[in-house]
């Protein structure tokens, strides 16, 4: 049977029943998203178990892959998704105290967004991820226009342009892709004959292009300070979480799995993986350089994201047991720092009535919860020992470190990128907890409090006690590193 | 400002110059390997949906498709509507909710006009245009109810009967609500969702075709092709309209 | 055959340049629309009769009243493009 596939289909569920539920209750969209949400929770975990024995490929329309679409239900996409679940439904819950009643559009919309980063991990079809992929940057541009202030739509048309732009070349990459192979699935891709050096090249650059993008890597992350800084703060939240999250995901499977030594990119596996580690390393360096001197605070957040994703990137490129270790605890712990600091940081925009950190002196002195709840998401992305970005960190380093010649120059970038983080980090934590600027004691909700502490333990969680995601995490290495034995062969 | 625009522009067209012919170098190389149109028509997954035997395991059984046979694992004499509803029925259904992501959004961003000024339309088009908007409607459900058989469904047809509905937004300053597109479209999701669901609990597979295929080229015939590309007939135009009566007010 | 595709072709990218070197909005709407025509009747000689009926409705009716719908948006919170 292929009922896995439901997991997909609660956010749609919920997003078709909101037109009808707002007519009877305003609450009706923000309830049944959250409850869309928590179902795929359960439901993940209940399904974790038997696809941690195997993985499973779930066929749509009882075509069998390489005709039809399919979806690859592993250790790795299953945590994943449920990671996103997860957060999306922190975001709803943050969501349903800390901001006025919105319209139901705008559930829907969260929803469809939710439904597209999912179907991007899951999907084993390469037009279905474009298609998923053109649904998330719809879906999203609407919700980055809806800002908080004017420069909203300029932002999203910003954004809109690019990524479409770029998710154009992708289509003309999957066509020339499917006039060389003849298939669109991605696991024929992954072993197949080898395409010409060159011809190989200009489809892989062209249908990484919109991942690339996507997760703001160098050169195509223009847009992401200024749409950050504009959205409203639940939605810069999961934005920078999930949607770069699944990117990542994205990111890997093409680096690693598609274009793996024996597949069709055979003859360029080595160039694309030298691109990605040179566009990681630059996006580290220039990240972290702009967050250093930016003074707004959601800003500074949103740079700092891209110096993670960047690092991520790396080790993705450099395609090792450690590195790849090391990207994905930071990928995880990235998610879920980022929206613990996302959430604090709207929060304290909002009470202070300024978005520029140097204007929020000491006020974490008064309101020690939110300062706090900042300092743990700082430390645990900038990896201090004891929280979730130290292993990752320190099993990059060592990964990136082990292949040697110009590896070397990408784990430079990774520790000059880690400094600078800690640096303005320590500089920001420091003027909350100065003396002086005088601030009200504010009550605190519990849609602030409870998706926070969560957020807090599990960040704390993972960097006492790492071996608690260890056996997802050699899963989900051994799936990417064998390609043949963990993907292709249970697919085809 | 002029200078910089200028330099701008050189950059671009140098850009572009150089992007064709990386492009043009790559897909004139001389070297081994496969490349563009190197995959044979036999070794296509099309091949396989053009003689209908996508679920037999061994090489091809059958080489021929005829009108009037029946027995085939997709019943739809067009090749283009078997591809897009059956084989690859997923991927339309995303982009159905692509379509209803950018209705959303419209409704989410549009606000209403504030200061009007009116001009009504000239007499020929308030006379015409209910005519055309008649015919337009006729031909397009015709569009959509024939998917299966010829040119054309349930995209094309929608898109006909929305330019019908921007032809009445543009002819008369009043016009049907709104609130029956956005009720409509998402009505219409839910009908697909539910055909995909019976598929699941009937063939054990999402978007499964679990109705009978018929004869090839019969009126009804196809299983639930009809059926499917009827909703998404439905759902495409009250989309396309309801992002038509947000721009128009 | 060919040689129609050909002419089509070329009637397209003199309709785009045009589009885009046009002074006013209104009238490169109305080219654009023009260009989408074309390019449905190039999908008819290409036997596509799907995506001809699909282009013909979205690009040149959808499009052309979106562009003009906004216009006069524009126009009725005082933008005026011969200023």
């Amino acid at each position: 049977m292929n009922r896995e596939v439901i997991l997909l289909l609660f956010p749609v569920m919920a997003g078709f029943c909101i037109p009808f539920g707002i007519k009877v209750s305003s609450k009706f969209g923000r309830v049944i998203s959250l409850t869309s949400y928590l179902a795929g929770i359960i439901y993940g975990i209940i399904h974790l178990p038997g696809v941690m024995v195997k993985s499973r490929n779930v066929i749509i329309g009882n075509w069998i892959p390489p005709f039809g679409i399919n979806l690859f239900f592993s250790p790795f996409t299953l945590g994943i998704v449920i990671l996103i679940y997860g957060i999306a439904s922190l975001v709803l819950l943050f969501d349903l105290y800390n901001t006025e009643s919105r319209r139901g559009q705008y559930y829907l919309l969260y929803s469809l967004f939710v439904v597209s980063s999912v179907g991007m991990v899951l999907t084993g079809d390469i037009f279905n991820l474009f298609v998923f992929l053109e649904m998330g940057v719809i879906a999203s541009s609407a919700l980055i226009a809806l800002g908080e202030n004017t420069s909203g739509p300029e932002r999203s048309l910003r954004y809109l342009i690019q990524a479409q732009g770029t998710s154009l070349l992708m289509l003309g990459g999957i066509a020339l892709l499917y006039s060389a192979v003849g298939a669109l699935n991605m696991a024929v891709f992954s072993r197949f004959e080898a395409l010409k050096p060159s011809f190989a090249l200009l489809t892989a650059v062209l249908i990484l292009l919109p991942v690339l993008m996507q997760i703001k890597l160098y050169p195509l992350n223009t847009w992401a300070g200024g749409a950050f800084n504009s959205a409203l703060t639940s939605f810069s939240a999961s934005f920078c979480c999930i949607w770069a999250t699944a990117g990542g995901v994205v990111l890997a499977r093409f680096v690693l799995t598609i274009m793996n030594n024996e597949s069709a990119f055979s003859s360029v596996t080595e160039k694309i993986r030298m691109l990605i580690l040179v566009l990681g390393s630059l996006t580290i360096l220039i990240g972290e350089a702009a967050a250093l001197r930016e003074k707004k605070l959601k800003r500074v957040l949103a740079f700092s994201s891209i110096g993670q994703m960047g690092m991520i990137a790396v080790g993705i490129s450099a395609a090792g047991f450690a590195s790849l270790k090391g990207a994905l605890i930071l990928l995880l712990s990235h998610a879920m720092a980022m929206a613990l600091l996302f959430f604090t940081a709207g929060f304290l925009i909002r009470k202070s009535g300024t978005d520029q950190w140097r204007k929020m002196k000491g006020i974490g002195r008064k309101l020690y919860f939110p300062g706090g709840f900042f300092a743990v998401g700082a430390v645990a992305l900038v990896g201090f020992p004891m929280f979730s970005g130290f292993w990752g960190k320190i099993e990059l380093i060592r990964g990136v470190m082990a292949p040697g010649g110009i590896y070397i120059a990408g784990a430079a970038a990774i520790l000059i990128g880690t400094i600078i983080e800690g640096v303005y980090f320590t500089r920001i934590v420091l003027s909350f907890f100065q003396h002086g600027g005088d601030w009200n004691k504010a009550s605190y909700n519990p849609g602030f409090m409870l998706p926070s502490v969560i957020l807090c333990a599990a960040v704390i969680l993972t960097g006492v006690y790492p071996a608690l995601i260890d056996f997802w995490l050699l899963s989900s290495i051994y799936e990417l590193l064998n390609p043949k034995d963990f993907y292709a062969d249970i697919i085809l | 400002m002029k200078r910089n625009e200028l330099l701008i522009n050189i950059f671009t067209i140098i850009l572009i110059i150089l992007i064709a012919a990386i492009v043009y170098l790559a897909l004139t190389d001389s070297r081994k390997g496969l490349t563009l149109f190197s995959a044979r028509l036999e070794d296509r997954v099309s091949y396989r949906y053009l003689f209908k035997c996508v679920s037999e395991t061994d090489a091809l059984k059958q080489r021929s498709v005829r009108i009037g046979q029946s027995g085939y694992e997709n019943g739809a004499a067009n090749i283009v509507t078997a591809v897009i509803v059956d084989y690859r029925l997923f991927d339309t259904f995303c982009e159905v909710l692509i379509l209803f992501a950018a209705s959303a959004g419209v409704t989410l961003l549009m606000e209403k006009r504030k200061k009007r000024i009116k001009k009504e339309a000239g007499i020929i088009v308030q006379t015409a245009v209910p005519m055309i908007m008649l015919f337009t409607i006729v031909v397009a459900f015709y569009i959509i109810l024939h998917g299966h058989l010829s040119p054309g469904g349930g995209f094309s047809g929608g898109a006909l009967i929305a330019s019908a509905f921007i032809l009445q937004f543009i002819a008369f300053e009043k016009k049907l609500s709104k609130r029956w597109f956005a009720l409509l479209e998402p009505l219409a999701g839910l009908g697909l969702l539910a055909f995909g669901l019976s598929g699941l609990y009937l063939r054990g597979s999402f978007f499964a075709n679990f109705l009978p295929t018929g004869s090839l080229g019969a009126t009804i015939s196809a299983g639930g092709i009809m059926i499917v590309y009827a909703l998404i007939g439905i759902k495409v135009a009250s989309g396309l309209s309801s992002i038509s009566a947000d721009f128009s007010g | 055959m060919t040689v129609w595709i050909i002419v089509l072709g070329l009637i397209m990218f003199a309709g785009s340049v045009v589009v885009i070197f046009q002074k006013s909005i209104k009238n490169a709407v109305i080219t654009f629309g023009a260009v989408s025509l074309v390019s449905a009747l190039m999908f008819i000689l290409m036997k596509a009769y799907d995506a001809a009926l699909a282009e013909a409705s979205i690009g040149s009716v959808l499009t052309t009243a979106i562009f003009f719908w906004t216009v006069r948006r524009l126009e009725e919170n005082g933008f005026n493009e011969k200023k």
